[in-house]
């Protein structure tokens, strides 16, 4: 009886977390965007040339990595600031939007009563594996045509 | 106003101080985590404070209680991505003048600078 309520309710807590996201990046990035199927991955995922990783806490545990090329976020922060940013300051960027991203998510999910908290961001540098986790949904964020992000969500095991 | 300015990302502190600097007022200090603002508030003892809310160190709501228990009269304002109903209500129960919902606008910026000012 309660590992079936607590799938379920880990599965309510998912299911509104990919749409604050995905209504959080929307809000965030104000340009047309459109968003690839929600994928699983149950295997390693290699991030390309940098990420930030956000941890998250409450009702629902596990990691946000959000991925992509260095050209991608230097696009993305354009769009956003009206400036290109590169070296250092995209790097600062890059944990920033990952913090914005997350917390405007939870802000969004707080509305369905699930309650999360969000860590300060660490940014990845470089081509990195990931496998720390057991299930991940991978959401491709495109703008610009051609500029593609990757959002994965990295869940804990449902029993813990 | 002399403001001082607190955000772990070098990338938002250069957004804040370039729109406060803009908007006529003076921005006096730095501050990367909330422990760090508090010994800067001590030091500066600026007119204003922005205040980021997840940070290392020591997060952005204890950093406003100890400014506050240190200056009952310190003006905060807070500045943060994260907006929940719950989060929103405890920064203005322990003293801050408004709270700021990352992404912002220099116009959003305007708003709570005149408003406390």
């Amino acid at each position: 009886m309660g590992e079936p309520a607590l799938k379920s309710s880990q599965n309510y807590a998912v299911k509104e977390s990919i749409n604050g996201m995905m209504a959080s990046i929307k809000g965030i990035i104000p340009i047309e965007i459109s968003f690839g199927p929600p994928s699983l991955i149950q295997s390693a995922f290699h991030q390309r040339d940098i990420g930030v990783l956000i941890g998250l806490t409450g009702d629902l545990g596990g990691q946000v990595l959000i991925e992509g090329d260095l050209d991608a976020f230097s696009s993305v922060a354009e769009v956003m600031f009206g400036m290109k940013v590169e070296g250092e300051m995209l790097e600062s960027f890059v944990g920033e939007f990952g913090n914005m991203v997350s917390g405007n998510m939870a802000t969004h999910i707080s509305n369905s009563d699930i309650i999360l908290n969000i860590s300060p961001p660490t940014v990845v540098v470089g081509g990195s594996k990931f496998t720390a986790f057991e299930k991940g949904i991978k959401m491709s964020v495109t703008f610009n045509t051609d500029k593609v992000i990757n959002i994965i969500m990295m869940m804990k095991k449902e029993s813990e | 106003m002399r403001v001082l300015v607190t955000d772990d990302a070098a990338f938002m502190r250069m957004q804040l101080k370039d729109i406060i600097s803009k908007l006529g007022h003076e921005v006096v200090g730095e501050a990367e985590n909330g422990k760090d603002a508090i010994e800067q508030y001590k030091k500066l003892m600026p007119d204003l404070v922005t205040m980021d809310i997840t940070m290392p160190e020591l997060d952005g709501i204890n950093a406003l209680k100890e400014i506050k228990s240190f200056d009952p009269h310190a003006r905060v304002i807070m500045c943060s991505a994260m907006g929940q109903q719950g989060m929103v209500l405890e920064a203005i129960q322990n003293g801050a003048k408004d709270f700021i919902v990352k992404p912002f606008n220099q116009d959003r910026i305007s708003e709570a600078l005149e408003k406390v000012s």
